[in-house]
């Protein structure tokens, strides 16, 4: 029991298992973390299911591959394989993620930049709420 | 020791900077570009803040706050909103901003920690309050109105709102990707023009068009209101999918090609320019006269790039009918490490700054002892000057090229008499030499002069009190020797169309720098020695550096640039050095061999 717990080194292996997954989900963190930011803040379902989409992508994708490996293999298949893998998210992103998420938004009537030019209003301002937004956050 | 230091960085698009602050004042701000020799570079200024550190005993330990020009996560959401929105096109666009964004955007204060060690909070001011920061504090009014326009913030490319000493309030604005710092670069780029560096060709080459077709453009391309909000036909535009601003469809609306930066520039691109020129000058003064209307307020304060626009400015100034107007000399991204840093100062920790924009010597410094042991070093051969201020005067008077390295160095896109080269505007092959043989760009360009303050209603109409090179004055008829707005002749300044021909324009304007004693004495004194010699009291002023390269910001790249170009001398610090006389390895002084350094 002690041999199956227990690493080369005397630390027990399932600390170095713990720290392998803990460096995973540095990578997957922030994503998650900003997910959930987005979708508190400005409640905008589009953006969320973008993030949770790539979350979800980069585990799948990455963490059976390379769970296993130590930091530095790591660091060096992502940068190896860094243009391929960019190269895949962006097709998959650009090419079907991003479109289903306009199909969607334009469903329900929603476009996000592309608005109609010569439109008959008094204005083209967006009033700002007169708050100061909290510079403390990046959002 | 007390910790009461703030740094304010922009980074991530384009100019990158630092800005250095206390309790009392600002130290320094510094553009990355002068240091990296990477024009409009935007990466972490890891390079400025090492100068921090070493020119002004910057101690990480003693900074209070960290304050970013800009709320990269807002940012990152207007991205990813766009990618949305043009999916499933735009792939290559993607395939460049997706890394970018993600490392760029979500790990801003990762790249702070990593770069500034010690305890300090992190602050995140939004772009365009940056900008408003930084045109409104330094003005020293009570209270004014901002006007702001750019290529974009996070959302916004143009907002306005009120200013005080409590606050800065955002009231309304105009969101990506509408944007009229975007039109103009997407004008810039159909011209043959390098966009975010060639904007300023574009403003110099419209005084030689007609707006021919500013109906076209009104009628297709932008539609704005009385408010001066406005809409682009993003029909006509492929920035926000593509790596080119415009394509097909514009060139199929205005019936004419993309011009390539290697083709000559014929009438037709000037009469685009003048076209373009005209339309934003229309807008922007539509869009003043409502603020000033809407806010009540008597002064006015600009930013943003669209603020280096000094044809437009002088027009806002004239037409919007504020009383004072005050424009941030470095009304660019790099601008905004200053507003950023003073907005937490002034109104965070609720400190009142004095002295803030020191007429924009906020640089670098090189003492003659320094200057003297890189001279000996590299094997100059140099003269020790008593008055360098009179000398620089005679050479010039003379029909000398002069560079000009003296004092702190200037912060913002425009030498103000610190990196300058120096010339006589008298001579009408002036403008020519120095843009052929120093400054290898297209010769239709006039230079800048700068006019003793105390002599500018002599040559110029109107009230000028312009220290930071931000409008254009027109030239009094008397010093005109033909009459007429001089269209369509790119040589027309070879003409003599005035009797200081070098710095006026086709259409007898020129971008003017006043300069006083308060300002910067040493200047003052070259240029009343000038006219003590000549009895004209301005000389042209262009910036001290090549097509290409920053500003040249320490003796070594003065050095080089002096070795590199037909400059016939250089004083530098108190020293004076002839061209022809230097018999240095000039392999070894190479402008290529900066970016190395």
């Amino acid at each position: 029991m002690n041999r199956m717990l227990t690493g080369r080194n005397g630390k027990l292996k399932i600390l170095l298992w713990i720290k392998r997954r803990l460096n995973i989900l540095k990578l997957i963190m922030p994503l998650l973390i900003i997910s959930l930011i987005l979708f508190f803040k400005h409640n905008d379902v589009y953006i969320y299911t973008l993030i949770a989409g790539l979350s979800i992508m980069i585990v799948n994708i990455i963490f059976p591959v390379i769970g296993d490996i130590v930091d530095k293999i790591l660091i060096m298949i992502i940068n190896v394989f860094r243009i391929i893998i960019t190269l895949f998210f962006t097709i998959i992103i650009q090419g079907i993620i991003f479109p289903i998420i306009k199909i969607v938004s334009l469903i329900f009537g929603k476009r996000f930049l592309i608005l109609k030019f010569k439109e008959k209003k008094e204005t083209y301002y967006i009033n700002k709420p007169d708050i100061i937004d909290d510079i403390n956050e990046p959002y | 020791m007390k910790k009461n230091k703030i740094i304010g960085i922009s980074a991530f698009y384009h100019d990158s900077a630092v800005c250095l602050i206390n309790d009392k004042t600002v130290i320094a701000c510094l553009q990355e570009e002068r240091f990296s020799r990477k024009k409009h570079d935007n990466s972490f200024p890891i390079k400025s803040l090492n100068i921090l550190r070493e020119q002004f005993a910057l101690n990480d330990n003693d900074i209070s706050a960290i304050v970013f020009y800009e709320k990269p996560i807002l940012k990152m959401e207007r991205i990813l909103s766009n990618l949305i929105e043009i999916s499933p096109k735009g792939m290559e666009f993607a395939f460049k901003s997706i890394p970018l964004t993600v490392n760029r955007k979500i790990f801003v204060s990762e790249y702070i920690r990593k770069h500034i060690k010690g305890d300090y909070s992190i602050y995140y001011v939004p772009h365009h309050i940056s900008h408003a920061a930084s045109a409104f504090l330094p003005s020293e009014f009570e209270e004014a109105a901002f006007m702001i326009n750019d290529g974009v913030g996070e959302w916004e490319s143009s907002s306005y709102g009120i200013c005080n000493h409590e606050n800065i309030t955002l009231t309304h604005g105009v969101h990506y990707p509408h944007s009229l710092g975007l039109l103009y670069s997407a004008f810039t780029y159909f011209c043959g023009f390098r966009v975010n560096s060639g904007e300023y060709k574009l403003m110099g080459l419209a005084p030689y068009g007609k707006p021919k077709y500013k109906d076209i453009i009104l009628k297709n391309i932008i539609d704005y209101k009385e408010d001066g909000s406005y809409r682009l036909n993003l029909k006509y535009f492929d920035f926000h999918y593509g790596s080119r601003m415009c394509g097909k469809s514009m060139e199929k609306l205005l019936k004419l090609k993309i011009r390539k930066p290697e083709n000559d520039i014929t009438n037709e691109y000037a009469d685009l320019a003048s076209s373009v020129q005209s339309v934003i000058e229309e807008i922007l003064i539509t869009m003043a006269i409502h603020i000033r209307k809407d806010t009540g307020m008597k002064n006015l304060v600009m930013g943003g790039g669209v603020a280096l626009n000094c044809t437009a400015n002088s027009k806002i100034i004239e037409q919007s009918g504020f009383e004072n107007v005050f424009i941030q000399p470095a009304s660019g991204d790099a601008g905004g490490a200053l507003g950023s840093a003073l907005y937490v100062s002034h109104y965070v920790n609720k400190k009142k700054l004095s002295k803030i924009q020191q007429f924009s010597y906020l640089g670098t410094e090189y003492g003659n002892e320094q200057i003297k042991y890189i001279l000996d070093e590299g094997g100059f051969k140099y003269y020790k000057l008593d008055n360098p201020a009179l000398k620089a005067a005679q050479l010039i008077s003379q029909g000398n090229i002069l560079g000009w390295f003296q004092g702190r160095m200037e912060y913002g896109p425009r030498a103000l008499g610190s990196r300058s080269i120096l010339g006589d505007p008298r001579d009408k092959e002036m403008q020519r030499k120095m843009n052929l043989s120093i400054k290898f760009r297209e010769s239709f360009r006039p230079f800048a002069p700068s006019i003793m303050l105390d002599h500018v209603n002599e040559y110029f109409s109107g009230d000028y009190h312009t220290p930071y090179m931000l409008t254009v004055a027109s030239l009094k008829k008397k010093h005109r020797l033909k009459n007429q707005h001089i269209t369509h002749n790119f040589n027309v300044l070879s003409e003599k169309i005035a009797d200081i021909p070098a710095v006026i324009h086709a259409d007898f304007s020129s971008r003017i720098q006043t300069v006083s004693k308060e300002q910067n004495p040493l200047y003052y004194q070259l240029i009343d020695e000038f006219r003590k010699i000549t009895g004209v009291p301005l000389i042209i002023n262009t910036s001290f550096n090549v097509r290409g390269q920053p500003i040249v910001e320490n003796p070594k790249h003065a050095l080089t640039t002096f070795l590199n170009t037909k400059m016939d001398y250089l004083i530098i610090g108190d020293f004076l050095l002839f061209n022809n006389e230097q018999n240095v390895n000039r392999e070894k002084w190479k402008i290529e061999n900066l970016i190395m350094d």
